[in-house]
């Protein structure tokens, strides 16, 4: 499927593409790091998770890309029920999703193009599929023009843009994003939000974790605001919220 | 699979040219580790060789009654032939230990076969090898039944001795053998802390791999691809400076051959030697380096 093929709105047979049902996670003895939390994320939409430092948005993340299993309920995402690391095929999950991170970065002795097509390549797929789809997510992104560049050339939101780009390569349905303006300036930051609202737009579920209040407020998409690991707000096109701060 | 095959050669290759440095350490760890395995375990077999070989140098000597015929000796000795565990036999004739007796007279200047005059009171000798020599007691014992060897006046087998040298090749078989196995994981253990190290300077690379989708078999290729090379690459070093180490000191210790070192077997050939490591290196380096990512998969 070429990025371009993919058209807007939910796909048939997984309306739902993430259901948390009544989901608990506890590291350890204390307060959980999720508690009962219930929530719907229909296929192609646009959900920001919000909340202050350990509100528990990690951990929403880390259970939907399988880094983690629920101490109790269930969670199931594009059809498929995980039941922690040991239940779910990893690989084959991870291959249906884009994850990007703030602090897992490119790889510094590789260009652009290189960073891209690594994501393809680890997958076994081939040559062909390498030269059409690479180009086409750094289209999305922005950064057509650089490929041949190296980490250390470019900015930090470009090289966020090519982080983006090499977890949509593959076509994911859906891409997770754990802070993806972590370290970025404010316009910088508006920029990388305009990206992902592109993404969206061409048809894939987008889940964004962060802190930055004046994207989240810009863009009045979904917003799920998380509090001591409780779900405390679910509006349907919100802003970031005057009350968090940070629970650490 | 063509495709996959393809990226786990490259991938290995691309990340020991960019760890230049680090592809150094590691493989010049490697192969110091092999000589010092490989040096060890030809010095530990050798010695084995060495005290394994002296127990079939011992033999049974069997002393015919004087009176005896010549013919009852041949005959002895044909029966002796038969025996289970019988090896060689060759009789020593009155005349012939005659013979050596004066040579051995010339020898250390002593006067016995003159005080003998034309008297030869020598028996006929039947000399017996066993094999293997641990067989030796009982050939020696049931030769001593005078009731089914009558013509057999003595029988000596210097069995004290034997048995010293039986236990010493025991000894230093387990004891070579326990020092050859504890080298063996000590070697695995240095390659594989090597190993770790160069894994550690990819883990970026690895959280990426996983995050995307790659299943642990595809992670750990490059990783195994890169252990291998080493083993073996190291393996070939360490084959051929201890190649030319063994060479050039045999060549010199050759020219002090002792009686003692006569009838050893030879040694392992360089070809044996070399398949021998790179087997080693092989096992070690796709072992280790196995083992060395699991905790990275976790």
């Amino acid at each position: 499927m070429r990025l371009d093929d993919r058209s807007a709105g939910p796909r048939p047979g997984f309306p739902r593409m993430i259901v948390f049902d009544n989901v608990t996670v506890a590291y350890s003895q204390e307060r959980p790091a999720l508690s009962g939390v219930n929530l719907t994320i229909t296929d192609g939409a646009f959900t920001y998770i919000v909340g202050a430092t350990g509100a528990g948005k990690s951990t929403l993340l880390r259970l939907v890309y399988c880094d983690l299993a629920p101490t109790q309920g269930a969670v199931i995402v594009d059809g498929v029920r995980l039941d922690g690391r040991r239940g779910c095929d990893v690989p084959a999950l991870r291959r249906r999703m884009g994850v990007v991170f703030q602090d897992i970065g490119l790889l510094p002795d590789r260009n652009v193009y290189e960073n891209v097509a690594f994501a393809l390549r680890v997958i076994g797929a081939g040559h062909r599929k390498i030269r059409r789809n690479v180009p086409d997510a750094l289209e999305l992104v922005g950064m057509v023009h650089r490929p041949d560049a190296y980490p250390r050339q470019l900015s930090g939101g470009e090289q966020q843009r090519v982080a983006i780009a090499r977890a949509l390569v593959n076509n994911p349905p859906l891409l997770l994003a754990d802070e993806p303006t972590g370290n970025l300036d404010p316009d910088t930051s508006m920029g990388i939000a305009e990206v992902l609202d592109r993404i969206n737009q061409a048809g894939t579920t987008v889940v964004v974790a962060t802190h930055d209040q004046p994207m989240v407020d810009a863009m009045q998409r979904r917003v799920i605001e998380l509090s001591r690991g409780r779900l405390v707000r679910d509006e349907e096109r919100g802003g970031y919220g005057a009350s968090i701060s940070d629970e650490a | 699979m063509f495709h996959t095959l393809v990226f786990v050669l490259e991938e290995a290759g691309k990340s020991i040219r960019r760890n230049g440095l680090m592809s150094f350490a590691a493989l010049s760890t490697v192969t110091v580790a092999l000589m010092v395995f490989g040096g060890s375990l030809f010095g530990l077999y050798r010695l084995h060789q060495f005290v394994a070989s002296q127990p079939g140098r011992f033999r049974i000597s069997v002393f015919l009654h004087v009176d005896q015929s010549r013919a009852a000796t041949l005959e002895l000795a044909r029966r002796m032939r038969g025996l289970p565990g019988v090896e060689s036999v060759s009789v020593v004739t009155k005349e012939q230990a005659l013979a050596d007796l004066r040579r051995k007279d010339e020898r250390r200047q002593t006067n016995i076969t003159a005080a003998l005059g034309n008297v030869n009171p020598l028996p006929d000798r039947i000399d017996i090898r066993v094999s293997p020599p641990e067989r030796s007691t009982a050939v020696a014992d049931s030769l001593r039944d005078s009731k089914r060897y009558p013509q057999i006046e003595a029988v000596r087998d210097e069995r004290a001795l034997l048995e010293q040298l039986l236990a010493t090749s025991r000894l230093v078989r387990n004891i070579g053998g326990s020092i050859a196995a504890l080298l063996f994981l000590a070697t695995g253990v240095v390659i594989q802390n090597t190993l770790r190290l160069t894994i550690f300077a990819r883990r970026r690379e690895i959280a990426i791999m996983r995050l995307v989708g790659a299943t642990r078999a595809l992670i750990r290729g490059p990783l195994v691809a890169e252990g291998v090379f080493y083993g073996v690459i190291g393996a070939l070093l360490a084959g051929i400076a201890l190649a030319s180490v063994l060479t050039q000191s045999s060549r010199y210790l050759g020219r002090y051959q002792t009686p003692l070192a006569q009838g050893i077997p030879p040694g392992p050939s360089v070809p044996i030697m070399m398949g021998s490591l790179l087997a080693v290196g092989l096992i070690l380096g796709a072992v280790t380096s196995w083992m060395a990512i699991r905790r990275f998969l976790r």
